[in-house]
């Protein structure tokens, strides 16, 4: 690698020395097994100096504890959640003495009048219906009506009857739309979810048409197009399809070639 | 890939191997794209002595000049893809070797800062930084060369890194002051400027050995 050094010509005397001293320093090789070790780095599959090293380990740092954290901030809201669950009784038991409520509330601003009704009050109506249950503990009622109105609703036309007739309820229910949305289609009835009207024609489904802006015909879907599988199902099969919104994967076929078509 | 493999190997079957001594060095790179690990070492084998000895008057210490000249070739294996045949390969690995000549110094001069024991011990290594000119008479000459190489090579190590790298590779590496410019990414002028003060400092600092 020396040899093609030239004389550079604009030097000043000292400077010719220094470079003199210089190219006659002593060269050193490298040592024998320099080439089994690249190879053996190289093997090592990453940079294999202290720093590159600690580099990694800090890269996989950066992705553990985040990760660390999150289960842990899940974890204490998991078992905080559960603990606030059970406190909800707790409370509730305690509302029951309007003493206990009056430490545990944090305002202190009250005026005379309130306070004295809030004394009075259960003396003359009885311990069953404490003005502070009323108005501070809406929460039980409405858990304790909430879901059964939820489940009741959707199902059921009419929620009186309903509600009178537990044997008839059952019958509204499998006639109700929420059910049936749950039955499994027939495979033109899928087809026209993406806007295909087809039907079956011997081993395949002719497609009649295609409505205009369907998914279909952004996919390239022509009327006359041969349909050979629905996500692989063939018509001989009698297939059924499940109301998913999800892609279609559609093969179609030519007189020779088949390609396939995903449809979103 | 696994096809391409095959593909490969029966081709070599059939063509005349062509010894890679013979090949440039673009055409090894190009081998080695290719998968073929005999190119890599040739290349390996051009320029493991060059950088070694090029690391090793930069950083006047053997065994980090080995570590990095080895670390040097495994970043233009796995960069080779990366390489564009624009410049002269030597000017690629030589810049890769600068990068990380540099950076290791940057590393232990931090380590010397930063370390809570070297505020508490005074090590020898901790003065190759700065070497004040040594005003000693001479011992006698059959002494000289040996004491005058580790004096040139402490000297030269004492130097800031941007003089110490193309006064290195000129007037050691006898590179050209353009491929110089090319590794440094700086102007011609500008390169020839820092050799020539380079070489300036270094006269101030090893006067008494001519």
């Amino acid at each position: 690698m020396n040899t093609q050094r030239e004389i550079d010509t604009d030097m000043t005397p000292d400077e010719r020395e220094v470079s003199r001293l210089l190219g006659e320093l002593k060269r050193v090789d490298a040592p024998a097994n320099f080439e089994f070790g690249v190879k053996a780095r190289i093997a090592a599959g990453k940079p294999a100096t202290a720093a590159a090293a600690s580099g990694v380990w800090l890269g996989y740092m950066k992705f553990v504890v985040p990760a660390f954290l999150l289960a842990a901030l899940g974890g204490a809201m998991f078992f905080g959640g559960l603990a606030g669950d059970s406190d909800v009784p707790a409370i509730a038991e305690q509302r029951v003495n309007p003493v206990a409520v009056e430490e545990t509330l944090p305002e202190p601003v009250r005026d005379e009048a309130s306070v004295a009704a809030a004394t009075e009050e259960p003396a003359s109506s009885g311990p069953e219906t404490l003005p502070f249950r009323e108005s501070f503990t809406p929460l039980p009622a409405f858990v304790a009506t909430g879901p059964a109105e939820r489940i009741i609703r959707p199902l059921v036309e009419t929620p009186v009857t309903a509600a009178a007739e537990p044997a008839g309820g059952s019958v509204d229910r499998a006639l109700s739309p929420a059910i049936e949305v749950n039955l499994p289609l027939a495979p033109v009835d899928y087809l026209k979810k993406y806007g295909i009207d087809a039907a079956v024609e011997g081993e395949v489904w002719r497609v009649a048409s295609v409505a205009a802006g369907s998914p279909a015909a952004t996919a390239g879907l022509k009327s006359g197009d041969l349909i050979e599988s629905i996500g692989g199902r063939k018509p001989a099969t009698n297939p059924t399809f499940q109301h998913s919104t999800g892609p279609m994967a559609l093969v179609l076929r030519d007189e020779s070639t088949f390609r396939i078509v995903t449809i979103e | 890939m696994a096809f391409d493999k095959i593909h490969r190997s029966s081709a070599e079957v059939y063509e005349t191997p062509v010894p890679e001594k013979n090949l440039s060095d673009h055409e090894l790179i190009a081998a080695t794209k290719e998968g073929d690990e005999t190119a890599f070492a040739e290349i390996v084998n051009r320029y493991r002595n060059p950088i070694t000895n090029y690391l090793y008057r930069f950083l006047n210490d053997y065994e980090e000049a080995v570590d990095l000249a080895q670390e040097t070739f495994v970043r233009v294996y796995f960069a080779i893809d990366r390489y564009h045949t624009n410049y002269a390969f030597s000017t690629y690995i030589y810049r890769i070797a600068t990068n990380l000549a540099i950076s290791e110094i940057r590393k232990r001069k931090r380590r010397t800062l930063m370390s809570l024991t070297g505020l508490f011990q005074n090590d020898a290594d901790d003065n190759t930084e700065y070497q004040p000119p040594d005003t000693r008479s001479l011992p006698d000459a059959d002494l000289i060369d040996g004491e005058r190489d580790t004096v040139i090579a402490r000297a030269i190590a004492t130097l800031p890194p941007k003089y110490r790298v193309p006064i290195i590779l000129r007037d050691i590496e006898g590179r050209t002051y353009e491929e110089i410019a090319t590794i440094m990414e700086l102007g011609l002028g500008t390169t020839k400027s820092r050799i020539s003060r380079a070489r300036g400092l270094l006269k101030e600092k090893l006067k008494h050995y001519f």
